[in-house]
């Protein structure tokens, strides 16, 4: 595999630490050694690589979105420690999904008393416990009253959304992630999509 | 003409419906939008991000992780290298004479508080110059 060479890449890292022209060329392999030689540039790359995957992931299933930002923290913290411990045997961003994953689960058990939803044993059973208020008029209110939506969900349903719609994993890798089969992510997913579009869009249209 | 499933509507909505044919879904339009226009709002995702220092106030607090692990083992190391000092020092008088051996443990267990306060306070001073140089 190409890697460009590393007075390059130190250069760029030096000059374009903001990952902007970076992200069509980001080299995993590498940038993973750089950062387990302890080169802070390489992982404050990762991290603007990866924040958008983490930030969807924890926020969509957090409860408590003042946490938000700790969480993710959490996330990265983690990543780092182990980063020693990634095989290549998965794309690094579903191992750092997976991280997400269970650090925000592991949060929301810690925080059940803040949880007031009960869902149904059979997801396949849960429906929206009110209509949808009034007709939607604008994309940002659209996309706030679907992020209302999404919230109610069972967090299954919140993770497979979230992960199949940043267009970066497969229904394996989700399977993988979230150690569901993949039948049940696909079920999950069409589920889900039925139910945001019968409460969101359904009465404006 | 055959029924379409939700599947099959999200699948259509996301291009992945090759093979049907545009009358297999006349009247079914209203549906295929309202699935599209769904794709649409979440391959777009929430509106969020987090603060513009976010990176640099995570890497402070990995290096302010690193740092006290490093400081921990520095610790460690130092209280076992006294140990061994004092260990070593006994072995070898020993060796030269018994006699002198156990002076020197009566020495030392004479001044054991004030030894291990001398020791406290060095690795006081060292922890807290470090913590101040961080």
């Amino acid at each position: 595999m190409f890697h460009f060479p590393t007075f390059i890449y130190s250069y760029i890292l030096k000059h374009f630490a903001d990952g902007r022209c970076l992200l069509i060329m980001f080299d995993e392999k590498f940038v993973i050694e750089r950062v387990l030689q302890g080169d802070r540039q390489a992982f404050e790359l990762l991290v603007k690589q990866y924040e958008k995957l983490v930030t969807f992931v924890v926020y969509r299933l957090m409860k408590n979105r003042e946490d938000l930002e700790d969480v993710c923290q959490d996330v990265f913290i983690k990543v780092h420690r182990n980063l020693a411990q990634f095989d290549f045997k998965s794309k690094l961003a579903s191992w750092i999904a997976s991280i997400a994953y269970r650090t925000a689960i592991n949060h929301l058990k810690k925080n059940k008393h803040n949880q007031s939803i009960d869902y149904p044993e059979n997801l396949d059973h849960f429906h929206f416990t009110h209509e949808n208020p009034g007709e939607i008029l604008t994309k940002k209110d659209a996309l706030a009253q679907l992020e209302r939506l999404i919230a109610e969900l069972p967090e299954k349903y919140r993770i497979v959304v979230t992960l199949y719609h940043l267009k970066e994993f497969s229904y394996s890798e989700i399977g993988e992630i979230t150690g569901l089969a993949e039948g049940t992510v696909k079920t999950h997913l069409f589920r889900a999509r039925q139910l945001l579009k019968e409460n969101l869009i359904a009465d404006k249209i | 003409m055959k029924e379409l499933t939700p599947e099959d509507f999200q699948r259509i909505a996301e291009n992945e419906g090759a093979g049907l044919e545009p009358s297999e879904i006349t009247g079914l339009e209203k549906d295929l939008e309202a699935y599209k226009q769904l794709m649409g709002l979440l391959d777009e995702g929430p509106d969020i991000g987090l603060r513009y220092d976010f990176t640099a106030r995570l890497t402070r607090r990995i290096a302010a992780a690193t740092d006290r692990r490093i400081s921990l083992r520095w610790y460690v190391f130092s209280a076992v290298l006294v140990c061994a000092a004092f260990g070593l020092s006994y072995f070898f008088i020993l060796l030269y004479d018994f006699r002198a051996a156990q002076h020197f443990i009566g020495f030392v267990g004479q001044f054991k508080w004030v030894l291990g306060f001398v020791l406290l306070v060095f690795l006081g001073v060292q922890y807290f110059d470090r913590k101040l140089s961080v």
